[in-house]
């Protein structure tokens, strides 16, 4: 059967550190509830270290990150940690904009390469250049 | 709109609607680009026309991110904290992208409104009538990445309008950032 478009698709596999969440499509608030779900499942499970590989995700609105943030102030509370694994680069812009790269340890994919602060865009008008792109 | 009235002439647009329309600050008479309805199952579905549209018109690719991004939280926020729908226009108008993202009526808490019909937020609004600004990173992320926003709350529901700036010579498709 074909994936619907703007839908989320998730599975779990097991890490040799613990359990990896791949995630795949588009994680929005109208499936902020099922990613909630997933983690909320792992960390029900025990799980201390968890990866969420972000690679198939093209999109996530702030309503996705909050469920991840939920889930990585639990695991830090554990002592444990949240990796987002290889963000694209619309979902790396949100965590950053968002602040919230520095709360998870996000490995490869489109991070660590917009690493502006964006505090004050706004007002910077119409000559404001997006940051380094990946072309 | 005609008239003969030469006072209405005089004394510029009279009716309520095209005041409101004035003040959130998008031209009037203009056809826009994008106009699509919205509601919590088919967010995908405008942000996928909001990116064809941008990228067509020579928008780098992280700056679409940016605007798939605020039209996104936008139209969320009238989903979660409106009526549960709305619609997404867009203008092209002088080197920039007028968005305007309404909601499809008060919002179904009844949170309270301004009895004069509503009040223009600047960017450092910090008091939105209808979608907190308080609730979630929506509205706040909207502000980071915006060249301008307002939010016009009124009776009939909720109005947000932001600008992005397009790259290079207005009306000039084939310029692209390189």
């Amino acid at each position: 059967m074909l994936t619907p478009v703007g839908t989320l698709r998730t599975s779990v596999a097991a890490g040799e550190s613990g359990p990896v969440v791949m995630l795949w499509g588009e994680a929005d608030i109208s499936s902020a509830g099922q990613l909630s779900d997933v983690l909320t499942a792992q960390l029900s499970g025990g799980a201390q270290q968890l990866m969420v590989d972000v690679s198939g995700l093209s999109f996530a609105d702030s309503a996705s990150v909050r469920a991840l943030v939920l889930a990585g102030k639990a695991l830090r509370e554990w002592g444990g940690t949240l990796v987002i694994a290889r963000p694209q680069r619309a979902v790396a812009r949100l965590l950053e904009l968002m602040g919230v790269d520095e709360l998870f340890v996000v490995q490869g994919g489109a991070a660590g390469q917009a690493r502006i602060k964006d505090s004050g865009t706004r007002e910077s008008g119409e000559g404001r250049r997006p940051p380094g792109g990946p072309s | 709109m005609t008239t003969n009235d030469p006072a209405a002439d005089a004394a510029g647009p009279a009716d309520g609607a095209v005041i409101a329309d004035a003040e959130v600050g998008w031209p009037s008479g203009v056809p826009p680009i994008l106009n699509q309805a919205f509601d919590a199952g088919t967010l995908y579905a405008l942000r996928a026309s909001v990116q064809a549209h941008a990228s067509a018109l020579g928008m780098p690719d992280a700056r679409t991110d940016d605007l798939v991004i605020a039209l996104h939280e936008l139209a969320a926020n009238a989903v979660r904290h409106g009526a549960g729908g709305g619609r997404v226009r867009v203008w092209k108008h002088a080197g920039e992208l007028h968005c305007q993202v309404e909601d499809d009526g008060a919002p179904a808490r009844g949170e309270a409104l301004a009895p004069d019909g509503g009040a223009v937020l600047d960017s450092a609004g910090n008091a939105a009538d209808s979608w907190p600004f308080s609730l979630g990173h929506g509205l706040w992320l909207v502000r980071l990445v915006a060249d301008e926003i307002s939010v016009f709350s009124g009776p009939d529901g909720t109005c947000a309008t932001v600008v992005f700036a397009l790259p290079g010579a207005d009306d000039a498709p084939s310029a692209r950032a390189c």
